[in-house]
């Protein structure tokens, strides 16, 4: 068999462009926009205000009611 | 001299019929059609008939729209007129609401204007909803009927596009918003929007929405009379020829791989096809082959069980696609009663799943008009999906209680005499599911083969729905690319007479 006698090679598929159009590239403002305010929004991430005081949840004296705080009464 | 191209239709459905007349009203005396399907009776999953112990059995409860042109088309050719085989439901359909427990009719006769009006005076929700969702309806109406390209819209479900076109979201459990999502295809889950769309757009007129049921079953009504046409102009039928693999040489298919169904595959069982492929009589494998070309005119469902032990076949990109359709299976039911029951003209929607839809087809069946049959005759239709695992009593006595709620619809108080409950479970009795994204999905008539085309309501069609009418549009594009072709499919060369 040849290659064009392949019925399965992509080739022969009669409605191949249906499958999906292509992604839009990236455009290179979209990169730099990125670029600029990625930095930007980790620096305004890390200095945002966090409460650093542990307090027991309600009903559960054993953790703290801060997500992600590790804390737990020994 | 150039013999006449050999076309092998398989399947006997809306889509398999209309091809194969197609290609003879159209090509008479350049090829010659033969269809072989599997079944005894024609009509694929539109078909119902009476067997010899008298039950009548319905792969789903079916009705007929007035946008079915092509099918009807169809139907007057083979003689099989409409006005012999169906009834008209005059535009009635009913919303049965829960949360007041009543019924509320909707009237599609008297055009747009008077459909628009029924909705503003649908009592079933608060006046000031109603408002908003009449609205909210005529802006939809203005959007599809301006032109505007709805294929866009198949990638979200219908009730969420509505949301997120502005319709209050309270508003999609009432029982007039679910007809539209699931009124036509009785499918509980998510719905392409795109096919809702298409719904409405071909149902915009009053004649477009009409809605029409068979006075008989449909093999005997309607199906049967195409048959004869399609052998009037030279077609042959063979049945009891189920399909299991096709044979290829490059681009072109040369044989099927075929086998006669056990006559046990055809006995139904006490509720249910008890298999999802049907048996093989041992020692009637073959291969046929003599042919030029091939239309499969088979649900989805069974397409892509083919050639299971090929996967360079199922790995190309064109076969692999097909796996992402779905099929599910349908559920119908039929209860005789002694009373009357259910005094509505037309179906009523609203009904929980699995069994969404009851019709009362005492008024339209013909043995009931000419008082061969007494009582009341009451078809519930829907699918199964996510009640699998009910028992046929719980499925039964589940959707008798619901219909219950309904007034007049207690048919246990109206004396049950017969009761019967399908489920269409094997793969060619299931029906394809238009969920959202299934376009991109979709092929069209042709295949990689360049001799092989497909057809069904699951390809890719003018219609686009999943219905009789879709199958047909699709069979009539079948035909008509394997006749646009016709020069390359390699009639046999005829030696000459001397």
């Amino acid at each position: 068999m040849t290659h064009d006698d392949d019925p399965f090679d992509p080739k022969h598929d009669p409605y191949a462009d249906v499958i999906r159009p292509a992604s839009r590239p990236v455009s290179r403002r979209a990169w730099l926009t990125l670029a600029g305010a990625a930095p930007i929004a980790c620096a305004a991430a890390c200095a945002a205000p966090r409460r650093l005081v542990c307090a027991p949840a309600p009903l559960d004296d054993e953790h703290c009611t801060a997500r992600f705080c590790r804390y737990r009464r020994a | 001299m150039t013999a006449p191209a050999r076309v092998l239709v398989i399947g006997a459905g809306p889509a398999g019929l209309a091809a194969g007349v197609r290609l003879l009203e159209r090509a008479r005396g350049r090829v010659t059609v033969t269809l072989a399907h599997q079944g005894h009776h024609l009509g694929g999953k539109a078909a119902s008939y009476t067997d010899a112990a008298g039950r009548r059995l319905e792969h789903g409860w079916h009705m007929m729209l007035g946008f079915y042109e092509r099918l009807f088309g169809l139907m007057d050719r083979a003689g099989a007129s409409r006005a012999r085989a169906v009834m008209s439901m005059f535009g009635k359909s009913h919303a049965f609401e829960p949360a007041v427990g009543k019924v509320f009719t909707l009237d599609s006769t008297g055009g747009r204007v008077a459909t628009a009006f029924n909705f503003a005076r649908y009592e079933g929700i608060p006046l000031d909803d109603r408002a908003h969702y009449s609205r909210f309806m005529s802006q939809v109406y203005g959007r599809i009927l301006g032109g505007e390209e709805l294929t866009q819209h198949d990638d979200v479900c219908f009730t969420r596009w509505a949301i997120e076109q502005g319709l209050r979201p309270h508003l999609t459990r009432y029982s007039l918003f679910r007809l539209f999502r699931d009124g036509y295809f009785n499918f509980p889950e998510q719905v392409s929007a795109y096919h809702v769309l298409q719904t409405m757009k071909l149902m915009s007129t009053s004649e477009g929405a009409e809605a029409f049921a068979a006075v008989g079953p449909y093999s005997e009504r309607v199906w049967a009379p195409i048959g004869r046409y399609f052998e009037s102009l030279g077609g042959v039928v063979e049945p009891y020829v189920m399909v299991r693999a096709l044979g290829y040489d490059g681009r072109r298919v040369t044989k099927l791989h075929v086998a006669r169904p056990a006559g046990s595959g055809h006995d139904d069982g006490a509720s249910s096809w008890k298999a999802a492929r049907l048996p093989v009589e041992p020692g009637t494998e073959r291969e046929l082959g003599g042919f030029d070309a091939v239309i499969a005119a088979i649900p989805q469902a069974v397409f892509v069980t083919l050639n299971e032990g090929d996967p360079r076949m199922w790995r190309s990109p064109y076969v692999a696609r097909m796996t992402n359709l779905r099929s599910v299976a349908t559920m119908s039911m039929t209860v005789r009663t002694r009373d009357p029951v259910l005094p509505y003209v037309g179906p009523v929607h609203g009904l929980p799943a699995p069994l969404g839809i009851a019709v009362n087809m005492t008024r339209y069946l013909d043995r009931y008009r000419s008082g061969e049959e007494r009582g009341h005759d009451v078809q519930l239709v829907g699918q199964e999906a996510g009640f699998e695992s009910w028992s046929d009593d719980a499925v039964a006595s589940f959707a008798l209680d619901q219909l219950a709620r309904v007034p007049g619809g207690d048919l246990r108080a109206a004396t049950i005499t017969y009761l019967e409950l399908h489920r269409n479970r094997a793969d060619f009795e299931r029906i394809f599911v238009c969920e959202p994204g299934v376009q991109r999905f979709r092929p069209g008539p042709l295949t990689p083969f360049d001799n092989l085309f497909v057809a069904g309501d699951w390809v890719k069609n003018d219609v686009d729905l999943v219905c009789m009418e879709g199958a047909v549009c699709s069979g009539y594009d079948a035909a008509d690319q394997l006749l646009a072709r016709l020069p390359d499919l390699g009639g046999r060369s005829e030696a000459r007479a001397p």
